[in-house]
């Protein structure tokens, strides 16, 4: 069965990266078609519907005891999402939607659905450093990226205003980089998301704090996070949107009037709700009133009459013609029922195809189809932030479970020559206590519980603890490796016989070697702070490594990243600049598994940033 | 005994079990929400013997002292009445409640407002994440104020 209908370009996948896309496009006057795998529902975007749909969302996750990323949201057997309360320390084991091979399991998820994982993320847009792009002419390790951070800036204006960042330009104080990184007029949308005021407290002992380690010593700075959730808006920001240049045969930003003041864009349910941030502290895994940016907001604000979206529509992949060198359409299952495997096969056609579905599918997509893998990098490279963490107990109260998850960040790692031996890392203060290590404040009333405590002593010692409950961050650089990577195997499908990732994974001692590196670092700013450092590793926990005869005990940071990576030669990359496949010139592919290295800043605004430029390469294509 | 008795009771066992009085305890909405929950979770004898052996504690103690080392020696020992103190305060603080132990162990939050109303957050000083926001800006400043 064919649809007859053709588009201008046809996107699988509805978050950040094929939003953005669509959007640009639309706006251009070309005619796009979504493929989106997940539930009509969360596409819904009339108020009554997206209303009615955002707040199942949120019962979810109140009745759900095990508050992950994914709690909130629809775990569908036709279409499953990767999800952490799956993973388990000895591989391999099959039994989540990921087949892991280990030695290590892969510790991330993402969301399959409607706006993709933007719905849990945290909301961090911090830009890549200029070292980030040349690792391997700059430190001689992993690669470097085919273009130079300048050629990006561009791209990462246009990212923050559609995201709308909040943040404080001057206050970014970030090693090996000058003024012109930003541009010394350039303002963030919106003015920074105050910081909390336990980041206050840290600050009075961390900020400007000298530290040892491999025998250099280093100044520590902490400084306030650019952040894609609403505050108020800064007056001086006059840029009112992004638009496709026929001449130039460029996108363009354009300014609105002297009078222009940016807008904060608010929920899609409600225009009197989320323009600011409302202090709910759960922006993972669910912001109740979308003043965090989700990629819902750009279909939303698409030019709705060139864009068609098919829900339900799960992709299994790619045709070729005879010469192998032309993508010809798309192959999707539509399912009524999400938990049964009927469906219709269709197949679509268009001029250009955009693979916009993570790093995961969109490997697994290609290797199902025979495509783009002249290269043989399809699925490799597989990387993440591994995210080690330290706790402790300060000795005044510092009241966390507060505000955004993180409202300041320790860039002085983020770059050094220590690049060489081990990698970098940003070190994000958490406001949110000891929830993701220790599951507190459950565990905090277990452990008083546990000692025969009940009534107003049990308020008492758990009042003491919780509200001196301080959490640290040493999110590493993980570097490319071939061995890193998704495959499939006939053994392994889902319900629609779609292929299930198959992961092979490892962490190898240049980052293990950063984890023995930070956990000095911590200990040096915990002391200076009077902390009482509370870190412990189960060596019997997934994910946690050994390093020198010490274990370390890392997360995934969700940053799925580089299973199809940018390069400038066809022997070594799958796409080329413009995230065109090098083998097959009518398909593109957006997001993370385009970045060939990862960088310390959390890959979101990056990857919004080069759906732009591949938007713009795309609109130069249909019009050559 | 009647069940609008025994609410009482319950009422008053959780006030001493969660240390919050029993006013606050009506104001969170959940009374007899968590009052039928634990009726329908709790065997029927183990549930009447620990209301027996509260009422006694409340007998025989007049003070708050005298009342909480009853409570201490009768009620909160691990062995007694399968914990189900520490399952009523884990339900008032988290608003979960959790049956079978070990690997068979499977935790549930009865409505979205049990979650809501989890007295843990107020004695943090703060609101559940999702929840009862406290305003734009607010986390910049101590609770205190």
């Amino acid at each position: 069965m064919s649809d007859k209908k053709q588009y201008d370009v046809v996107i699988v996948g509805s978050g950040i990266a094929g939003a953005i896309i669509a959007k640009t496009l639309t706006h251009a006057g070309k005619s796009v078609l979504i493929l989106e795998a997940g539930l009509e529902q969360g596409m819904d975007l009339d108020p009554t519907g997206a209303a009615a749909n955002y707040q199942n969302y949120l019962n979810t996750y109140y009745t759900n005891p095990i508050k992950v990323p994914n709690s909130p949201y629809p775990n569908l057997k036709v279409a499953p999402s990767a999800d952490v309360i799956d993973i388990k320390a000895d591989t391999p084991y099959d039994t989540g939607y990921l087949v892991q091979k280990g030695p290590v399991p892969f510790a991330s998820d993402n969301f399959r659905g409607p706006g993709g994982t933007t719905l849990h993320w945290l909301g961090t847009t911090l830009r890549m450093l200029p070292n980030d792009f040349k690792m391997k002419s700059k430190y001689g390790v992993a690669v470097d990226w085919p273009f130079e951070y300048e050629t990006m800036k561009r791209f990462y204006e246009m990212a923050e205003f559609e995201i709308g960042v909040s943040g404080n330009v001057g206050e970014q104080v970030l090693p090996n980089v000058d003024k012109d990184f930003f541009g010394s007029k350039y303002v963030f949308p919106m003015e920074k998301i105050p910081q909390s005021y336990m980041d206050g407290v840290i600050m009075r002992n961390t900020d400007n704090l000298k530290v040892k380690l491999n025998g250099s010593e280093y100044k520590i700075r902490c400084t306030s996070t650019p952040q894609g959730r609403n505050s108020d808006p800064n007056i001086k920001y006059k840029r009112k949107g992004v638009k496709w240049d026929k001449r130039e045969g460029a996108l363009k930003m354009y300014n609105g009037g002297e009078r222009y003041e940016y807008q904060p864009v608010p929920s899609v349910f409600d225009p009197y709700q989320g323009e600011r941030c409302e202090g709910n502290a759960s922006c993972v895994p669910i912001c109740p009133v979308q003043a965090k940016y989700n990629a819902l907001k750009t279909i939303k604000s698409a030019e709705s009459k060139n864009l068609t979206i098919y829900v339900q529509s799960v992709v299994s992949k790619v045709k070729l013609d005879k010469t192998k060198k032309h993508i010809t359409g798309i192959e999707y299952k539509r399912y009524t029922r999400p938990d049964k495997s009927e469906y219709t096969e269709h197949t679509i056609e268009g001029e250009i195809y955009v693979l916009a579905g993570s790093a995961i599918e969109n490997a697994k997509m290609l290797l199902a189809s025979g495509a783009a893998n002249s290269s043989d990098q399809v699925g490799r490279n597989l990387m993440d932030h591994m995210v080690m963490l330290t706790w402790g107990l300060t000795p005044e109260k510092v009241y966390p479970y507060r505000g955004p998850g993180s409202t300041t960040n320790i860039p002085t790692f983020r770059d050094g020559v220590f690049r060489k031996d081990h990698t970098a890392w940003i070190s994000p203060l958490d406001n949110w206590g000891w929830a993701w290590p220790t599951g507190a404040p459950a565990t905090t009333l277990s452990d008083c519980l546990a000692k025969g405590q009940f009534g107003k002593h049990l308020r008492a010692s758990i009042h003491e603890n919780m509200t001196r409950q301080f959490l640290l961050h040493f999110e590493c650089e993980q570097t490319p490796d071939p061995n890193n990577r998704v495959t499939i195997d006939e053994k392994y499908k889902d319900i629609l016989g779609n292929y299930r990732p198959v992961i092979s994974y490892n962490i190898t001692d240049y980052v293990r070697k950063a984890f023995e590196a930070s956990m000095t670092v911590s200990k040096q700013i915990f002391e200076a702070s009077g902390i009482k450092d509370e870190t412990k590793y189960n060596p019997t926990d997934p994910d946690c490594v050994e390093y020198n005869g010490v274990f370390y005990k890392f997360n995934g940071a969700g940053h799925i990243v580089g299973t199809h990576r940018m390069g400038s030669s066809p022997k070594d990359s799958v796409v080329d600049p413009d995230m065109r496949c090098w083998d097959h010139k009518n398909l593109f592919l957006a997001g993370c598994g385009n970045m060939p290295t990862l960088g310390t800043s959390n890959p979101t605004l990056t990857m919004a940033a080069l759906a732009f430029k591949s938007a713009e390469a795309i609109l130069k294509q249909l019009e050559s | 005994m009647r069940n609008t008795e025994r609410l009482k009771l319950f009422a008053k066992i959780s006030a001493v079990l969660t240390g919050f009085n029993v006013m606050e305890l009506w104001g969170t909405s959940m009374m007899e929400t968590y009052f039928y929950w634990v009726n329908a979770q709790t065997k029927g004898a183990e549930l009447d013997s620990f209301y027996a052996e509260f009422e006694k504690v409340f007998t025989y103690n007049v003070t708050d002292e005298a009342i909480d080392r009853a409570v201490a020696d009768s009620i909160m020992p691990k062995e007694s009445f399968g914990g189900l103190a520490n399952a009523i305060i884990t339900l008032w603080y988290l608003g979960q409640w959790t049956c079978g132990e070990g690997e068979k162990a499977k935790t549930y939050i009865p409505t979205p407002e049990a979650y809501q109303q989890g007295l843990i957050w107020l004695i943090g000083q703060t609101h559940p994440p999702g929840a009862k926001q406290p305003g734009y800006g607010s986390w910049a400043t101590t609770p205190d104020k």
